[in-house]
């Protein structure tokens, strides 16, 4: 303390008294910040607290008030040092209630450090944790969900795509067809010169669906009035009979277009009993697919 | 065990045999979040039963009270609801002390840095500031120094596993923040046990250090 007080004795002959008297003051506030740390007890912890007060006293005992007035600044660092004081008090008296605490925290410390082991245990009212193969429910499972969903909206919308233009070339593809079937035909007219058996023509023995694409295929040809399907008196079985539009007369397109409805039911049923019935065993007509 | 049931409570109410699957599946699910040691919010338990087993909400109490009596009877765990701002939230603790082996799935250096820091604050009889926390896990071999992924541990994990909690306290340039035992520390962990094992550390009877073992009679007391 005498010590303190020469000090102050020789910044107050000083120029810049307030200035000093400042600078010790911020030394304080840093010293009782860091009190709590460096004390190894409590009763360490208040012996230095109220060394440090006593100081920051004599301190203000230094100056007069023209000067304090003159410099608000020292007040201000003076109270902040005496509310970071009282701080550290309500702390240590929280921790002292009567008796002393006689716990030393480097000792526990170091004991730690020296048998980590010992250290290490279950706490007596805590549930054995269950391993799950699978892992736990931890709540992180909200977040993969959402991820799945945006996944399948992707998938969506790139599946749509491909659908129109799927479309666009299977319609190319029938017409390709429909008059790959209409060459066909007028081919094995001409080379029998006479009607075409409609089921031999259309029935297909190793494929249902196959024959069913002949049908649909024919029905086009008949809509847009290039053949003709003709009940054959003879046989009371249909026959197809290409319109040779060149050599037709108009009289008789316009009663062909009248009639053209065609309508056809088959079953795989069906389809095996005709296929037997006309003991068919190559597919007549074969076309290439492409 | 619906037999059972009926012989033992003759007062219990008729429709909870309808809740049967409801409460397998809610004990169920509590044990299996317990694992993580978060608290389980009773938001998701209504969650998870209205969509597994499409029980009403208003039917949930009766089968949380139905699923903590079978913990209770078949595992002697209890649920405890703890304090949150986000609705009500439940843990799991042993109903009574029990010497069980180290898991397997908690890692044991994690283990014995809660260990120190729980021990610690006990011991001090305050609130611990944060830095101090740091110095003495780093006196103790524990944490490196600025290792801030292993604090992490501390201001994180253990406090949303509520073991610890951790608080600002003050204002300003003042303003630090603390350490406190969390709700789950409270519950799982006995004072006498932590001051017995001071004890055997350094040899002492548990008397030692008066003021804890003051702390600790009061709580078997309470």
């Amino acid at each position: 303390m005498s010590r303190n007080n020469t000090l102050s004795q020789s910044s107050r002959t000083s120029m810049s008294g307030s200035y000093g008297r400042q600078l010790r003051l911020r030394n304080m506030l840093e010293e009782i910040s860091t009190v709590e740390d460096d004390a190894s007890n409590n009763l360490e912890c208040m012996d230095q607290t109220s060394r440090v007060v006593s100081e920051a006293k004599n301190l203000r005992k230094e100056g007069d008030d023209d000067e304090r007035v003159r410099h608000p600044g020292e007040s201000y660092l003076d109270s902040r040092v005496l509310r970071a004081a009282s701080d550290v008090t309500v702390r240590c008296a929280e921790a002292v209630s009567g008796n002393i605490n006689i716990y030393d925290k480097h000792e526990l410390a170091s004991h730690i450090a020296q048998n980590p082991d010992f250290w290490h245990f279950p706490f007596p009212l805590e549930i054995p944790v269950a391993a799950h193969v699978f892992g736990s429910f931890a709540p992180v499972a909200a977040r993969p969900a959402r991820a799945r969903r945006q996944l399948e909206r992707q998938q969506a919308a790139q599946l749509k795509e491909p659908e129109k233009v799927d479309k666009l070339e299977k319609t190319e593809e029938d017409s390709q067809m429909v008059t790959r079937v209409h060459n066909f035909i007028v081919k094995q007219y001409r080379a029998r010169q006479k009607p075409l058996s409609y089921f031999h023509a259309v029935l297909d023995p190793g494929s249902f669906s196959k024959t069913i694409e002949n049908i649909y295929h024919v029905s086009f040809l008949v809509r847009d009035g290039h053949v003709s399907v003709t009940l054959d008196d003879e046989y009371g079985l249909p026959f197809i009979t290409p319109t040779q539009t060149a050599f037709t007369s108009q009289k008789e397109q316009v009663d062909l277009s009248d009639e053209k409805q065609f309508i056809v039911s088959i079953d795989m049923q069906r389809w095996q009993d005709l296929i037997s019935a006309f003991d068919i065993r190559k597919p007549l007509m074969v076309l290439k697919s492409k | 065990m619906s037999q059972r049931r009926g012989n033992r409570s003759t007062n219990a109410e008729p429709d909870i045999s309808e809740l049967e699957d409801s409460i397998k599946e809610c004990v169920h699910y509590i044990i299996c979040r317990e694992g993580s040691k978060i608290p389980i919010k009773r938001s998701e338990i209504i969650k998870h039963l209205n969509t597994t087993c499409e029980t009403p909400t208003s039917q949930v109490n009766k089968v949380i009270i139905e699923a903590n009596k079978i913990l209770k009877r078949v595992y002697g765990y209890k649920l405890v609801q703890v304090d949150s701002k986000s609705g009500m939230q439940y843990i799991l603790v042993l109903t009574e002390e029990c010497e069980s082996l180290p898991s397997s799935v908690t890692d044991a250096h994690h283990r014995k840095i809660l260990v120190a820091a729980l021990m610690h604050i006990f011991m001090s009889g305050a609130p611990v500031k944060e830095e101090e926390m740091w110095k003495f896990l780093e006196e103790a071999g524990l944490l490196e120094e600025n290792d801030h992924a292993g604090r992490k541990l501390l201001t994180t994990t253990f406090t949303r596993q509520m073991y610890l909690q951790f608080t600002k306290e003050g204002e300003g340039d003042l303003a630090r923040n603390i350490f406190q035992w969390g709700q789950r520390a409270n519950e799982e962990v006995p004072k006498n046990f932590l001051l017995g094992k001071m004890a055997e550390a350094f040899g002492k009877t548990p008397d030692h250090w008066c003021e804890q073992f003051k702390q600790a009679n009061e709580e078997i007391q309470s």
